[in-house]
């Protein structure tokens, strides 16, 4: 959704500023969206792709009054991976430029043991690996549908999105009184190692195409064990989304290969990126971060006050309502059905009594056969 | 409702649509064979078929000349993924998008069929 408003808006600006403006504009708009989209993610359960995951955790958090302290950690996450992968990026260069063609052959078993990693942590093996499989065939057919342009937004809205807010309705939920908390109930330890996976692990999958912040995600938390707890996994999620944009400035820059659109928009502007540049769009990336981290927070306070006095069951269900209506637009009648399906896929985990993140193989299924076959 | 049925309805309707999904995925999206290609605004995908009357084969990209229905030309632009091998002479189909460069309307192959 962040890079359809990016398309839509650039080809206006354009007709009144210079290309590198327009581009220093678009950069500033793409890194503050991975800053406040964190708080639909917790408050709505209707997330970007790259932060899927964190809805149930972050659900979780709601319901026990702490949607503020989620947004937090989804935030500092994201303004403290910036801040590290914007330092890293230029010693990085001739690193990247030397690895990347003999990293891309690994690409794909990286991937592969980070699902057996996934199904091996699960109580239920065989049922993880049923889920994941139907999942993973459900992103391989939807990425093959041509009645469908864009299957991403049907297919994740339903998986992660829709499937929590069924069952919040299901449960009759409400949202407590939330707390807004001055501090974060994380450990110094935990906040480092997000962060630190974050930033590595945000960088990594930026570097190939068809592999991004949510196929991160999983792989930061698999590597850490899953000791981080789902607090460290909010703001691994957090800093995941926000480094995945800056570190595409560096393929950009390095490999010439733009890897989202907001820097396919960039390229099409300025065509090819000088080192000068780079340096502008971090010194803007930077900047616009500490504005939207600040932006984020108060606006999620505000949340926090205005969700406790809306009914929830029904903003559930207007959103469930608004959703629909957004796939039926934007991906016609083939779109909803997908979203549907994905909807009924999505429930299944967390019913069956297995992680939602099995739901990944959505993704990893299908970016694991384009590497390896 | 209880958790068991709605894993039940989940269940059920998961491998339902699946197999629902895999059924749309296998139709293939309409081509539309044009009679010109100026007919062309607003299509999708389209098809021609015709002779190569001239082309110049560069490592990653091809550029034709396609004789087709009417004695007349149309410009193809093809990106090549792989190597092929086409000569002036050979009869092809070609799929791809109408797209307007310099004022003229031109085809981006997708896909290229030697008859």
């Amino acid at each position: 959704m962040a890079s359809m408003f990016i398309l839509t808006v650039s080809p206006i600006l354009f007709a009144f500023f210079s290309p590198l403006a327009v581009a220093v504009f678009i950069i500033a708009m793409a890194i503050t969206h991975t800053f406040l989209d964190n708080i639909p993610s917790i408050y709505l359960g209707a997330p970007e792709p790259g932060a899927a995951l964190a809805v149930l955790p972050g659900h979780k958090m709601l319901l026990q009054g702490e949607g503020y302290e989620a947004v937090k950690l989804m935030t500092v996450g994201s303004f403290f991976g910036l801040l590290l992968s914007a330092v890293l990026i230029i010693p990085s260069i001739p690193l990247v430029k030397a690895i990347f063609p003999y990293l891309q052959q690994f690409m794909g078993w990286i991937l592969l043991a980070v699902v057996l990693a996934i199904i091996f942590h699960e109580q239920k093996k065989i049922v993880a690996l049923a889920l994941f499989l139907l999942s993973g065939t459900l992103g391989v057919i939807a990425f093959n549908l041509p009645q469908i342009d864009t299957p991403l937004f049907p297919m994740l809205s339903g998986l992660f999105g829709l499937s929590t807010l069924f069952l919040s309705l299901n449960d009759k939920v409400n949202i407590p009184p939330q707390k807004i908390a001055d501090k974060l109930s994380l450990e110094k330890k935990k906040v480092f190692t997000a962060i630190g996976l974050s930033t590595f692990c945000g960088s990594l999958v930026s570097l190939f195409p068809g592999v991004g912040a949510a196929e991160a995600s999983v792989l930061g938390n698999e590597l850490t064990g899953r000791r981080i707890g789902d607090k460290g996994f909010l703001m691994l999620v957090g800093g995941v989304n926000t480094v995945n944009m800056v570190v595409s400035f560096l393929t950009f820059y390095a490999l010439d290969k733009p890897r989202n659109g907001a820097i396919v928009v960039v390229k099409e502007l300025i065509k090819e990126i000088t080192f000068n540049n780079l340096w502008i769009f971090l010194a803007v990336a930077v900047v616009a971060g500490c504005v939207a981290m600040v932006l984020t927070l108060y606006l999620s306070k505000k949340f926090s006050h205005y969700i406790t006095k809306v009914n929830y069951q029904k903003l559930c269900v207007g959103i469930i309502l608004l959703v629909g209506l957004m796939v039926l637009l934007l991906s016609g009648i083939y779109g909803f059905i997908l979203m549907a399906v994905s909807t009924a896929v999505g429930l299944l985990p967390p019913l069956a009594g297995v992680k939602r993140s099995i739901n990944m193989g959505s993704l990893l299924l299908p970016v694991i056969l384009m590497f390896l076959l | 409702m209880r958790e068991k049925t709605l894993l039940k309805i989940a269940l059920i309707a998961a491998i339902i649509g699946v197999i629902i999904l895999f059924i749309f995925s296998q139709q293939e999206e309409k081509k539309i064979v044009i009679k010109s290609i100026e007919e062309t605004a607003g299509q999708k995908i389209v098809k021609v078929q015709g002779k190569i009357t001239k082309i110049t084969d560069k490592e990653k990209v091809a550029f034709m000349e396609i004789l087709w229905e009417k004695p007349e030309t149309v410009e193809v632009v093809l990106f090549k993924d792989q190597n092929i091998s086409l000569r002036q002479g050979d009869y092809v189909e070609i799929e791809g998008t109408v797209e307007e460069y310099k004022g003229k309307k031109e085809i981006i192959g997708s896909k290229v069929v030697l008859k």
